[in-house]
């Protein structure tokens, strides 16, 4: 076990090496000289070179990358440039934000998504499996900026039972949780909505299986069938699912960030976008590998803690 | 009938509808305390729906009507916690494949000990000692350790040990045991069958054993139920059933039986139709000097990988060394266990799987050594028919096109010559041609086997690989699909490699038999020198297994109830296993030296 985690995070060293190698080059790659974007057209052919010296883009490519690789790995990712701040502390800054944001999303979807896949299963072409199904679709099919507004307008604006702005600025921590309240919402019922669906088709499956026959056959009430026969052998997909989907999520609290107006990894990187900050983008595709990479990480072993088959060789 | 004490289980008029199909159509009949009664018929029949109708197993959708009192309990009034504690308290239940039939996630003995959680005031910590206990009583070796183990470290027997461990757990009066032996290997059949007679002989538990294998009937039951589409047909004891059957139905069932030992003294095949019963099929002459097919140590091995790397860790030796000859018109039986390699062998002489070593000759031509196209040649003159008429049918392709597809695809015919052709081939194995342009699931299996037949005839093919072509066949279909093998064999001189686990259909077809253990041929030989004289230790024992269809023959599983563990054919890396040495004991019977 110990072992599988080693060799899993040596290899999340090589998919990091090989993400930081592609982003050198891809922008290297770009059309544009980044001295000239940084600078703007007008400037003089002199500053031009002078920023290029300082910036060591003067220097042989390989140089360049064996800086750059060096750098990264020595926790430099160089300063934004836009705001002049190391790209590093600027991400580190917000992280915690988005961390915070995407935790309570995956508690609260998996604490609704699980049980109603499971209640739905249970009752199948009965009246909770169609509700179950209905919302389950509705919450796949609108977008979480939609889905965000509604919130804001019901909650926020016509209840005013939250902030509408989650500046992510409190400093109790109830102050923090009504903060959060909203968007770790909007978030979590679309995460909800695709759990419901994966519990309730794996649910259905296994509650077919022989041995949950063996279970009924045996005498155990109906409810531990469920929650201990059934639910476990149901995990597996369960899990393939949420780990895909934190991705998914990662990409959705980009639009709640930006409709809550919350601080996060999501607003700093559609800033860079707009504003063609480089060295930001390069630090951002860098810290979404790695989180990538430790899902799947998380997700593996999740695997081994589910079913006993699955071994950590 | 004994009516005295009242039966442990009594079933008065039954009948079980799904939707407007009704499966049970008013069936009667009882078990009493300590006697075995199976209950006995084809697929379709409705023995396993009865079976699971009396523990009320049955989708909610079901209708039910009629009378199951269970040690005087009324199964079919129960309701909601009442039905659940009569489950596994009256009656416990074993199914039919002892792979899915336990919880993957769930220790071994926590899912025993569970069993006698919810019936009573039991402490978990009683409960898991009286579920240790029960592991010996199963005669679970090691069983301390086996339970505190997940299923899937288990052999096929073992679990279904661990599954009768369960089912007897809170000592109920009747086990009902669903097709118990079917997916399990006849040694290991011969083993469970053991323990069960042992058990019953110990407590005295009464057993409804549903199966449509008569030889096991014969085996364990002390009175037989004959069902046939939903109705009881015959009932009574063991003995006077098999000796004297009344109805018709039930005299061609045990007609079609194969029974070990029926072709004493006859060197060829013999159809199990009446009136071909005395005609033996004669073998065609070899052509030539050289066998129509030749394997010469035939190598197949599969990697085992572990690791990040994929480092080999392994191999499974699945074909090791492996040699025999296949004459013209000679049909040759390939036998063994699960696991043994037969079907591996089957598959890499055609190169559905890649053999690391060998020679394989079709008619002079090295199949192994050959280039793609030559191999496709090749690939005309033998043909294959798997297990499985289901599977090897593709659902959305008409038959006729399923048929002409290797006719068109190696230019054969084209135009209408292909439908001729297709009709002749339909008509060849006893089908109506006019069902052409009908898809597969508007066939029964054994018809579907007779299309998979004519598929494979498709290419006039010299020899045809039947890789357990009737093991899936209720009786009386197999015997059917068998003498058209056997028809198809005369008439065209037809080479088989027949693949099987099942010894008397094997002595119906075969010249001669070569029976595989752990990868290896250990005996090879003509069929009557193999079965008559069996020499190696795991002919005889696989002989001895075979469950036989005469009640008088009983008893001869003394002994064989303990447990024995399974050997494995994977070996470490670089394992190079010791030649082989055969020993002559008569002409053409070779019998390998045990090292």
């Amino acid at each position: 076990m110990a072992g599988f985690v080693f060799r899993r995070l040596g290899f999340a060293v090589v998919t990091l090496f090989a993400v930081l190698t592609l982003v050198f080059f891809v922008v290297r790659i770009l059309p544009g000289d980044p001295a000239m974007v940084i600078l703007g057209d007008q400037a003089s052919a002199a500053t031009i070179a002078a920023l290029r010296t300082r910036l060591g883009l003067d220097l042989p490519v390989t140089t360049q990358y064996a800086r750059f690789i060096l750098g990264a790995l020595g926790g430099d990712w160089g300063t934004s440039m836009v705001t002049r701040r190391p790209v590093m502390q600027e991400v580190l800054n917000v992280l915690p934000h988005t961390l915070e944001l995407t935790a309570v999303a995956l508690v609260l979807g998996i604490a609704i998504g699980v049980p109603a896949g499971v209640w739905a299963a249970v009752n199948r072409n009965r009246i909770p499996d169609y509700v179950t199904r209905i919302v389950s679709l509705v919450g796949l099919s609108a977008p979480a900026f939609v889905s965000g507004i509604v919130l804001l307008l019901v909650f926020a604006i016509a209840l005013s039972w939250f902030p509408v702005i989650s500046g992510g600025q409190a400093t109790t921590f109830t102050g923090r949780l009504r903060e959060l309240a909203l968007p770790a919402t909007n978030l979590a019922l679309i995460m909800a909505a695709y759990v419901t669906r994966v519990t309730r088709s794996a649910m259905l499956e296994v509650l077919s299986q022989d041995y949950v026959r063996t279970a009924r056959a045996k005498g155990v009430p109906a409810r531990v069938v469920v929650w201990r026969h059934a639910l476990r052998n149901c995990l597996i997909p369960v899990v393939t699912v949420i780990g895909l989907y934190l991705g998914i999520l990662i990409g959705n609290s980009v639009l709640t960030e930006i409709v809550f107006n919350r601080p996060g990894l999501g607003k700093l990187i559609v800033g860079a976008l707009a504003q063609r900050d480089y060295t930001m983008l390069q630090g951002m595709m860098v810290i979404y590998t790695l989180i990538v990479v430790l899902v799947n990480l998380a997700t593996d072993l999740v695997y081994g803690l589910v079913d006993p088959r699955v071994q950590f060789k | 009938m004994n009516d005295q004490p009242s039966p442990v289980l009594r079933v008065d008029g039954l009948k079980i509808g799904f939707g407007r199909f009704d499966a049970v159509k008013g069936i009667s009949f009882d078990v009493n305390a300590g006697e075995t009664v199976a209950l006995v018929g084809e697929s379709g029949s409705g023995k396993s729906v009865t079976a699971l109708s009396i523990m009320r197993l049955l989708p909610e959708t079901t209708t039910i009507s009629g009378r199951i009192s269970l040690s005087g309990t009324d199964m079919l009034a129960l309701r909601g916690d009442a039905l659940r504690g009569a489950r596994g308290r009256l009656a416990g239940m074993i199914f039919q494949e002892p792979m899915t039939s336990l919880n993957p996630v769930l220790k071994t003995g926590f899912q025993v000990a569970e069993a006698l959680r919810y019936h009573g005031n039991v402490s978990q910590k009683a409960a898991e000692t009286e579920a240790l206990r029960l592991f010996d009583r199963v005669r679970i070796p090691d069983a301390k350790r086996r339970f505190a183990e997940y299923p899937h470290t288990l052999s096929g027997g073992m679990r279904q040990r661990v599954m009768i461990a369960m089912a007897l757990a809170c000592r109920p009066k009747l086990l009902i045991a669903d097709e118990p032996t079917t997916a399990l290997d006849v040694t290991i059949q011969a083993q469970i069958l053991q323990l069960l007679t042992e058990l019953q002989r110990e407590s005295g538990t009464a057993i409804l054993f549903i199966t449509h294998d008569m030889g096991v009937v014969a085996e364990i039951a002390d009175r037989v139920a004959v069902m046939r589409h939903g109705e009881l047909v015959e009932d009574g004891t063991t003995r006077s059933l098999f000796e004297a059957p009344r109805h018709d139905y039930t005299k061609a069932l045990l007609a079609a039986v194969p029974r070990l030992g029926d072709m004493r003294g006859s060197t060829s095949p013999r159809r199990f139709a009446q009136a071909h019963a005395a005609e033996p099929v004669p073998v065609s002459e070899p052509t030539g000097s050289q066998p129509l097919l030749a394997v010469e140590n035939l190598v197949t091995r599969f990697p085992i990988k572990a690791g990040f790397f994929g480092r080999k860790t392994g191999a499974v030796h699945a074909v090791e060394d492996v040699s025999f000859a296949v004459a013209a018109g000679e049909t040759l039986a390939l036998v063994g266990e699960s696991g043994c390699g037969k079907s591996t062998t089957g598959k890499s002489l055609l190169r559905l799987v890649e053999p690391q070593s060998g020679r394989v000759t079709l008619e002079g031509v090295d199949l192994l050594a050959s280039d793609p196209a030559v191999l496709r040649l090749a690939r005309r003159r033998m043909q294959m028919i798997f297990q499985d008429p289901y599977g090897s049918l593709d659902p959305r392709q008409t038959i006729g096109s399923a048929i002409a597809e290797p006719i068109r695809v190696h230019g054969i015919a084209a135009g209408s010559e292909v439908d001729d052709r297709v009709a002749t081939l339909l008509k060849r194995v006893g089908l109506d041609a006019s069902r052409m342009a009908r898809f597969p699931h508007e066939f029964s299996g054994g018809q579907r086997q007779r299309i998979a037949i004519a598929r494979a005839l498709a290419l006039d093919p010299r020899l045809v690989i039947a890789d357990e072509a009737v093991s899936a066949l209720d009786v009386s279909i197999k015997a059917q699909v068998v003498d058209l093998m056997i028809d198809l064999q005369e008439a065209f001189g037809l080479s088989y490699l027949f693949i099987s686990h099942d010894m008397a259909v094997v002595e119906r077809v075969s010249h001669r038999i070569a029976v595989m253990y752990l990868g290896r041929i250990v005996e090879i030989g003509p069929r009557a020198a193999v079965i008559e004289n069996p020499q190696h230790p795991y002919t005889r024992r696989l002989l001895a297994a075979v469950p036989v269809a005469d009640p008088r023959a009983r008893g001869r599983f003394e002994g064989v109830g303990a447990a024995d563990e399974l050997k494995s054919p994977i070996r470490p890396p670089g394992y190079e296993p010791p030649p082989q040495h055969f020993r002559m004991v008569t002409e053409g019977h070779l019998v390998a030296q045990e090292a």
